[in-house]
């Protein structure tokens, strides 16, 4: 459904020539037309370029979503603007077979002054709905936004919230076969991103091709087929979530070093100087599957334990909303931490439980129950779907963590038909 | 299913380099109609909603600046302009001109102020700019629905020539369109613009037979005037009114017609081309 090919965008630092720019491509265009042959050359030395794309090629097909990740600056927001027709790009083409909507931002183009109902029918038709369409969906959409009691007040007088529920509330029920989606579910309530999230999910089975922007991992690996990753304008890799979004995770983590405590004390108290995460075979990993075996290890710097005091070693496990789901602590199991220099720690998980998804993971050393030394997210891992019952299904990623269980049928009366 | 929403089912979309110089599509506009007719219903909504005084300031702006120039010109200055009150004389030139000054100003600015919904959702560039004209037209034809009720005031009736009126009109559409083709462009890189140009039109506006007849220019410079074609436009809109008007100087007509065409086309062309990246450039 999208094709893109070898698409680059070139953009110019500093603008202060753009008056010499406008005036030479005029000029081109009457050399050109009194049939002169066109000598200059388009790019301009006396400006700084910038590469924003550099030949950007990937197919999307019907009923898939493609996840684009990337930091702030790789690319993304300049790729959709050329893909929804806002700009255009220096070299390269695209194809798109169908009607495209972007979701770019929420509320786009409202007039205070109008009602809600007629920001609808206006927002629609920025979108590019018709208005018989609009009429069509328009009482979906009213009670999707969850205003109708508002929707012949004027929009000026609309909180920021119910703004931004109408303009999502328009925005969901576009039905146009292309979809290009950024970031729109950071927006509303709780209530209403679950809302949003389940309707993206809807629209998810009812083969479109979606491209979809985010910072969130978690949405990302959860709701799209394929991600890819832009970086400094460039794909860098293209693939399954799982693995873009790990390799994504583990090149960051390297940049930040993966031991974000480098800050060495300055006083003398013991310190956990290095923390990773490898599967039962001794191999680093940066995932792993839901039921696997993991093993964390570490050591500890500078430890000098004095005779009476108590060390405690700390590990919990966050989620991408920074709950903690689980929490481990060597005083629980009443483990003594003795000894001078430097010392290897190893924490073993026999079965990870959690859902997929994005976790960080945390530790925490303690001496004499005050803490001496303390990082918040050592590294984040990715927990992956597997077939954690052994059953041949995947099991999906609902709830908050898996539990062994027996369910066990038996038939009481059987009806002879 | 409509066979409509079919057709546009279907339909594949190019994304490409700027190539070249060309027109904006037609095709394109046409179906981008009724988004056109959306906006401009919505501003109209928003703006005349609101204030019963936005109507009333669509006639009172236009009555105020006809009795200051009925006081000076026939008052004070006593301009002849034949068997015409200059009350009926004036409000076809201040109306008219009202619709030019307000379309340039509106409609160079009209790039920049929709950029907010142009940096995230398609529309052709241009529906941009009809719409800002189309808004302008639409309270240009109400406030000129006064002109029918001075004739009626003074007891005149309109020559049979009113046949050739929506010629007139439609000449002002596109000589003001012209220029906006060109200013809204020209007013993303250079915001100077918008701040210069209220001052130009007010000095075009005494070097133009609004308030007073061709006539009464002096011969050695009625060839400068005769080449503003906003001259052409409201001498031919008089000649079109008032019966005993005289017939505006064809020669000039054709010349200024000759630059409005080519500021046309030219306008759109360029118009279309450095619209497609405004957003790089906001």
């Amino acid at each position: 459904m999208i094709k893109v090919s070898h698409i680059s965008k070139r953009y110019y630092l500093g603008q202060s020539v753009s008056l010499k720019h406008t005036l030479k491509n005029i000029t081109q265009f009457f050399i050109k037309l009194l049939g002169f042959k066109n000598k200059i050359s388009t790019s301009n030395p006396d400006l700084n370029e910038f590469w924003a794309l550099k030949d950007i090629s990937f197919d999307l097909n019907q009923g898939e979503i493609l996840g684009i990740i990337g930091t702030n600056g790789s690319g993304k927001s300049t790729l959709l603007k050329i893909l929804s027709r806002v700009t255009t790009p220096t070299t390269g083409s695209a194809v798109l077979n169908g009607r495209v909507s972007s979701l770019l931002e929420v509320g786009t183009g409202f007039n205070p002054e109008l009602t809600g109902k007629e920001n609808i029918f206006l927002n629609g038709a920025l979108l590019g709905l018709s208005q018989s369409e609009i009429q069509n969906k328009y009482n979906q959409i009213v009670e999707f936004s969850g205003i109708s009691k508002f929707i012949d007040t004027p929009v000026k007088r609309y909180s920021s919230g119910m703004t931004v529920r109408l303009g999502f509330s328009v925005a969901a029920h576009l039905d146009s076969e292309i979809m290009i989606i950024d970031e729109v579910l950071a927006v509303g309530d709780a209530d209403f991103q679950k809302q949003s999230f389940a309707r993206l999910k809807e629209i998810r089975e009812q083969k479109r091709a979606i491209l979809f922007v985010s910072h969130s991992m978690d949405l990302v690996a959860s709701l799209c087929q394929r991600v890819l990753w832009l970086h400094q304008g460039e794909v860098r890799q293209i693939g399954t979530p799982q693995e873009v979004v790990q390799s994504y995770l583990q090149y960051h983590e390297q940049q930040r070093g993966m031991v974000k405590i480098a800050k060495k004390p300055t006083h003398n108290s013991p310190y956990v100087s290095e923390f990773n995460m490898f599967d039962s075979a001794r191999n680093r990993i940066a995932s792993a599957a839901v039921g696997q075996k993991v093993l964390f290890t570490g050591l500890i710097s500078k430890l000098s334990v004095e005779v009476n005091s108590v060390l405690a070693l700390n590990m919990w496990i966050e989620n991408q909303n920074g709950l903690v789901v689980c929490e481990v602590n060597s005083n629980w199991k009443n483990q003594k931490i003795t000894g001078k220099g430097m010392m290897e720690f190893q924490i073993e998980i026999p079965k990870i439980l959690m859902v997929p998804g994005l976790y960080s993971m945390n530790l925490e050393l303690s001496v004499n129950y005050q803490k001496s030394d303390r990082s918040l997210q050592f590294f984040s891992f990715f927990v992956t779907a597997s077939d954690f019952y052994g059953s041949g299904v995947i099991a999906p990623n609902q709830g908050q963590f898996f539990t062994d269980f027996n369910m066990t049928f038996k038939l009481l009366k059987e009806e002879v038909s | 299913m409509s066979i409509v929403t079919d057709q546009k089912a279907i339909k594949s979309i190019q994304i490409m380099p700027i190539s070249g110089w060309e027109f904006p599509s037609p095709v394109e506009i046409w179906n981008f109609r009724e988004l056109l007719f959306v906006m401009i219903k919505s501003y109209i909504k928003g703006k005349y909603r609101q204030s019963a005084l936005s109507t009333a300031y669509l006639f009172i702006q236009p009555l105020l600046s006809v009795g200051i120039f009925s006081f000076i010109f026939s008052r004070i200055a006593k301009i002849d302009v034949g068997d015409i009150p200059y009350p009926l004389f004036s409000v076809v030139g201040v109306t008219s001109w009202n619709f030019f000054n307000r379309s340039l100003n509106d409609g160079s600015s009209s790039l920049v102020t929709m950029s907010p919904v142009l940096a995230k959702v398609y529309m052709p560039r241009l529906i941009v700019v009809l719409v800002s004209i189309c808004l302008q037209l639409f309270e240009y034809l109400i406030a000129f629905s006064m002109v029918a009720v001075f004739f009626i005031y003074f007891g005149m009736s309109p020559s049979i020539k009113l046949l050739l009126l929506p010629l007139a009109i439609f000449a002002n559409i596109i000589f003001s369109m012209s220029i906006v083709l060109w200013l809204a462009n020209l007013n993303v890189r250079f915001r100077d613009i918008s701040m210069l140009l209220p001052g130009v039109i007010q000095i075009l506006f005494y070097a133009t037979p609004v308030v007073y007849p061709l006539a009464v220019v002096p011969e050695y410079l009625k060839w400068l005037f005769q080449l503003n074609p906003m001259t052409s436009v409201l001498e031919f809109m008089r000649y079109c009114l008032f019966e005993n008007y005289p017939l505006p100087d064809m020669k000039y007509v054709l010349i200024n017609t000759c630059v409005v065409i080519v500021l046309f086309v030219f306008g759109l062309i360029i118009f279309n081309r450095y619209s497609k990246t405004i957003v790089d450039r906001l």
